[in-house]
């Protein structure tokens, strides 16, 4: 899920998430402080800058609604309109040093995971006893194949599939002067529909 | 239906499940006199409809809960609590509820350490009033 936190983390969370259980069973009523409780505790046991990642990774890689994200979105669906049909690719207009990797990168970004992310392996393993009490208490439903499932493998699955799809517009932006990206922007918006696509430069740093 | 209908199919729906539990859970009824276990059945029924169990398949599975269960799961608090919570959990039909224990509790083995641990997730008021 691309959140990269130093040793112990999960624990630390763990106990905070546990003393909230046990406030919430004894005080049902009072107003929950579990979010600044818990970035207090991890930014007093390891560091500032590992509260940072955890926020910086929630707000701009976390997916817990599929609306989420929706200039990441739209790109996304545009590209995925014309990178079957050669011509309509073509129409993009990308350098010719970008098009024919971009194409495969896109392809390999919105494609099945090949490196076995933790997506493709939820329900693999018995559940601990940490998560079969989730599963319990939350209703958490590996079967529910619906739009938006009650489990954890949704929200993994999306924060994946978010994080790849990031990473390849970090690269294909890169590679692409302000001039280039502008292009991009004009040539994709045929494709686009009725409504106005926003600058690539946007993918990723906008909210709902 | 006539109460003599009714009875009659209340009669043979519980010696149908006292059958099928002898059959399957041989070895946990074989010292269970057919009174004791007509009762066990009657009061099984009874718990599983509070619960929306209707179709004696589920019935079935319910009432054997209690048999497939080692003594150290039975005396569970954890393995207890969530199980009540999932049985609970009357939005999920009757299968699925029963799939989830029979999938995700069942197998369980009790550890103590770990239970201490999860404790606030599964500590009920009442045993909290009791210490």
């Amino acid at each position: 899920m691309r959140l990269h936190v130093p040793g112990g983390f999960v624990p630390v969370v763990r106990d905070v998430i546990l003393r909230r259980a046990s406030l919430e069973r004894k005080q049902p009523l009072q107003p929950s402080y579990f979010v600044p409780e818990t970035l207090e505790v991890i930014a007093r046991t390891f560091d500032e800058d590992t509260c940072v990642r955890l926020i910086r990774w929630g707000r701009t890689i976390f997916t817990y609604k599929r609306s989420e994200y929706p200039t990441l979105r739209r790109w996304c669906d545009v590209l995925y309109a014309v990178a079957g049909d050669e011509a309509r690719w073509r129409a993009l207009r990308l350098p010719p040093d970008v098009s024919d990797e971009a194409r495969r990168r896109f392809a390999a970004a919105v494609g099945p995971a090949a490196d076995g992310s933790a997506a493709d392996h939820v329900g693999d393993e018995p559940l601990s006893d940490w998560d079969v009490c989730l599963y319990a208490l939350r209703g958490f439903d590996d079967e529910d194949l619906g739009k938006d499932p009650n489990g954890p493998s949704r929200w993994v699955g999306d924060t994946v599939q978010t994080a790849r799809r990031l990473e390849y517009w970090s690269w294909l932006l890169s590679r692409l002067s302000a001039e280039r990206q502008h292009e991009l922007l004009t040539a994709a918006s045929e494709f686009a529909g009725d409504e106005p696509l926003r600058h690539p430069r946007l993918i990723g740093i906008d909210d709902d | 239906m006539t109460d003599d209908a009714t009875t009659n199919i209340s009669e043979l729906r519980v010696a149908g499940l006292v059958a099928a539990i002898r059959r399957s859970h041989p070895d946990r009824t074989s010292n269970v006199s057919d009174d004791a276990l007509e009762r066990f059945v009657r009061e099984g029924i009874q718990a599983a409809a509070t619960l929306g169990l209707a179709d004696d398949g589920l019935v079935l599975r319910f009432m054997c809960l209690p048999l497939v269960l080692s003594p150290e799961q039975r005396t569970s608090p954890m393995i207890h609590a969530l199980a009540t919570r999932v049985l609970d959990r009357t939005e999920w039909e009757g299968r699925k509820r029963l799939d989830f224990i029979y999938r995700h509790l069942v197998p369980r083995t009790p550890s103590p350490e770990s239970e201490s641990y999860l404790r606030p997730f599964f500590h009920t008021d009442a045993e909290d009033n009791a210490q």
